[in-house]
């Protein structure tokens, strides 16, 4: 941790920009348009349920909702296959699914990352989903990495119906406190992807090519 | 460097560059708009993040001192910096310290604009960009045309060539190869990166935070897998709070993409306890502000509102026509227009204010409404006083301005004028007018005045209906 810098720079800055603003023109408040945002509140679950699933269809997003644990599980084990998976800790994966993984397909280095990045598969839960983006918020801790969901070219992610919000605002709002203490957050909305060439969209660039939501009860 | 008009007659000329922009802009603006139907209540959404951007010039100073204190308070080291040099120099030092040698970049405006890679470089690092537009841009030794669509003047032709050449892979002019020759290439990069530097969308004062949006994962690449992270900021990108972000994030990747989110969107809030939780050890943000307090004093601090979504390129006629490189900086079209004189000085960018018809897209466009049209007015009337004009001009002018303070003689000289030209005129349009008046028709031509004026006109028709 380092103390303000209060030699030079830090002060010129500032005080510059204090001067500035005496003679600075920054158009004064405007009116608003109105706002007539329907209160998300009211909004039910269903509708909640289904517009995450629209948005998640709309970004190339496979999505399977699933009724009981065992069923993710299963689902979860028909994805993955026997393939090489690089996962949160077996106690951080919700449903139980870690039972359904067998060891000798799973990364266990922790720190390195070439082993990681050879997994075919990053396995996670997910802390939030956000309908109204088809977004999934993934808070770091421990056994949780962000890397998780970068590294292999696969990312299946497990949902919880009931960690599935309507907007961003709802999940700021919502999670306050673990956002502020996370070393990072990642808000994932669909594979990586890219149009740089001639606008022609291409997916797979750094992160994940594809990503495959579960959602359990 | 040429001058203005030279590289916009060569633009003019460059017919890969014609048909490159003539598709991609008409491709993001459609996509825009479809981006911004799916918004509800837009218009509200639009003004209250114009209302925080302008809260935060207007309190910039203690933004950044909130900002500062709750970076510091997560672990993250804070630096500032008057120039690009000192900028620069920061990098260097953090880079030595730390015996460092590979460094990977996120896509990032404002190291382009203080030369981040060139100083890097010079110095002994070995610097990769990895967004793919960028790390063509990097291949080929050019810069990028465009703020989010860094190549969007090559053609993938000319991408492929390039990739061939400079990475030695059997060419190709398929986007999805190309981008697969980039992956493997660039994942090699990332593994053995000592640092990762980023620039900043938006930093939180709030909460410390500062958010990296990228659609490729370059953004999280550079964040997750260096143990050093370096943050570049300009000072002016600070909003208050977390709902404010939301607002940002909302206008953001619909201006920029037409997406109603971009893929990734990072929050960074400090380091990591452990490397196996997939944060850096040290992180660092240095605070720039390379002329930014120049042009807070000034009539165009309202540009320090932007976002940085590209949506005003892709609508100006100009753009379109002549492409990033023209503009002759980092920041092209008409938020360049306006960010480079304020930047860099305004006598050697005079010409950039006159870049533009005045059509009022940009302004139209723009997510925060920020209103280029009368700023460019505001340079060109700067530009105008700051340099001597010859006597010809100030004479005209003069006389000009005398004239539309005396209605009955700008009646008569008008109406003089009409009869002499539709005299002497034998077609419809004059292609050369005499003499120094010359200088109008030089670049259009002038049509055949009317018999009658728009005020002749209008009194007729009054008397009819009276």
């Amino acid at each position: 941790m380092t103390e303000p810098d209060s030699t030079g720079p830090r002060d010129r800055i500032l005080d510059g920009i204090r001067s500035a603003l005496r003679t600075s023109i920054v158009p004064g408040n405007q009116e608003t348009a109105p706002d007539s945002a329907a209160e998300e509140a009211a909004i039910n679950r269903e509708i909640i349920l289904s517009r995450f699933t629209e948005e998640l269809d709309l970004l190339g997003v496979d999505c399977f909702r699933e009724s009981t644990p065992e069923e993710v599980a299963r689902r979860v084990g028909l994805l993955i296959g026997g393939r090489k998976i690089f996962c949160w800790d077996s106690a951080s994966l919700p449903y139980g699914i870690a039972s359904v993984l067998r060891d000798e397909q799973v990364v266990t280095d922790r720190d390195n990352h070439g082993s990681q990045a050879e997994a075919e598969i990053g396995l996670t839960g997910c802390s939030a989903g956000i309908a109204e983006t088809g977004s999934l918020m993934l808070i770091p801790g421990e056994g949780t990495s962000g890397k998780n969901s970068l590294l292999p070219e696969i990312h299946v992610a497990v949902v919880k119906e009931s960690d599935i919000y309507y907007s961003m605002k709802e999940v700021f709002d919502h999670f306050k406190q673990e956002l502020r203490k996370a070393p990072y957050v990642n808000i994932i909305t669909g594979p990586s992807r890219t149009a740089d060439i001639e606008q022609t969209l291409t997916l797979g660039v750094h992160g994940p090519g594809s990503v495959i939501v579960v959602i359990g009860p | 460097m040429e001058s203005f008009s030279a590289r916009v007659r060569h633009a003019l000329k460059d017919r890969d560059l014609q048909f490159a922009l003539d598709r991609a802009t008409a491709h993001l603006r459609s996509r825009t708009r479809t981006a911004f139907n799916s918004l509800e209540n837009a218009d509200a959404v639009r003004d209250k993040a114009r209302q925080a951007k302008l809260d935060v010039l207007k309190n910039l100073d203690r933004y950044l001192i909130q900002f500062e204190a709750k970076l510091i308070e997560n672990g993250t080291h804070v630096h500032w910096a008057e120039t690009g040099r000192n900028a620069c120099g920061i990098v260097l030092d953090i880079a030595r310290n730390r015996d460092a040698r590979n460094i990977v970049k996120s896509k990032s405006m404002v190291t382009e604009e203080i030369e981040l890679n060139r100083a890097l470089i010079e110095n002994g690092f070995h610097v990769v960009e990895t967004d793919l537009g960028e790390y063509i841009v990097q291949l080929a030794g050019e810069r990028p045309s465009h703020i989010i669509a860094p190549i969007i003047h090559m053609t993938r032709d000319r991408v492929g060539r390039i990739m061939h050449e400079k990475l030695g892979v059997p060419y190709s002019d398929e986007s999805e190869t190309l981008t697969a020759y980039a992956r493997e290439k660039l994942r090699r990069e990332f593994l053995n990166a000592d640092i990762g530097i980023s620039g900043a969308n938006f930093g939180v004062a709030e909460t410390g935070t500062v958010c990296i949006v990228t659609n490729e994962g370059n953004g999280r690449m550079v964040t997750t897998l260096p143990k050093i992270h370096i943050a570049i900021m300009g000072i002016e990108k600070l909003v208050p709070g977390m709902q404010d972000l939301d607002l940002m994030l909302k206008i953001l990747a619909r201006s920029g993409t037409g997406q109603k989110l971009t893929s990734y969107t990072t929050l960074v809030n400090g380091p990591g306890n452990s490397p196996a939780d997939g944060s850096p050890e040290e992180v660092h943000v240095i605070l720039l502000d390379n002329g930014r307090t120049n042009i807070l004093a000034g009539e165009t601090a309202e540009i320090l509102a932007c976002i940085r979504c590209g949506a005003c390129l892709n609508a100006c006629p100009v753009y379109n026509t002549i492409g990033g490189h023209a503009y002759g900086d980092v920041y092209p079209g008409p938020v360049g227009s306006i960010v480079t004189p304020g930047l860099r000085g305004l006598a050697p960018w005079k010409d950039l204010p006159y870049a533009s018809s005045l059509c009022g897209a940009c302004r139209e466009v723009c997510p925060v409404r920020i209103d280029i049209p009368r700023m460019l007015l505001s340079l060109r009337s700067s530009a105008v006083s700051e340099t001597p004009q010859p006597p010809g001009i100030r004479f005209g002018m003069k006389l000009f301005g005398f004239l539309t303070e005396n209605p009955d003689l700008y009646r008569f000289f008008g109406r003089a004028v009409r009869i002499v030209v539709r005299a002497l005129l034998k077609g419809e349009w004059i292609s050369k007018l005499p003499g120094f008046l010359d200088g109008w028709t030089k670049k259009r031509d002038l049509i055949k005045p009317p018999q009658e004026s728009f005020q002749e006109l209008w009194k007729k028709r009054k008397k009819r209906n009276d």
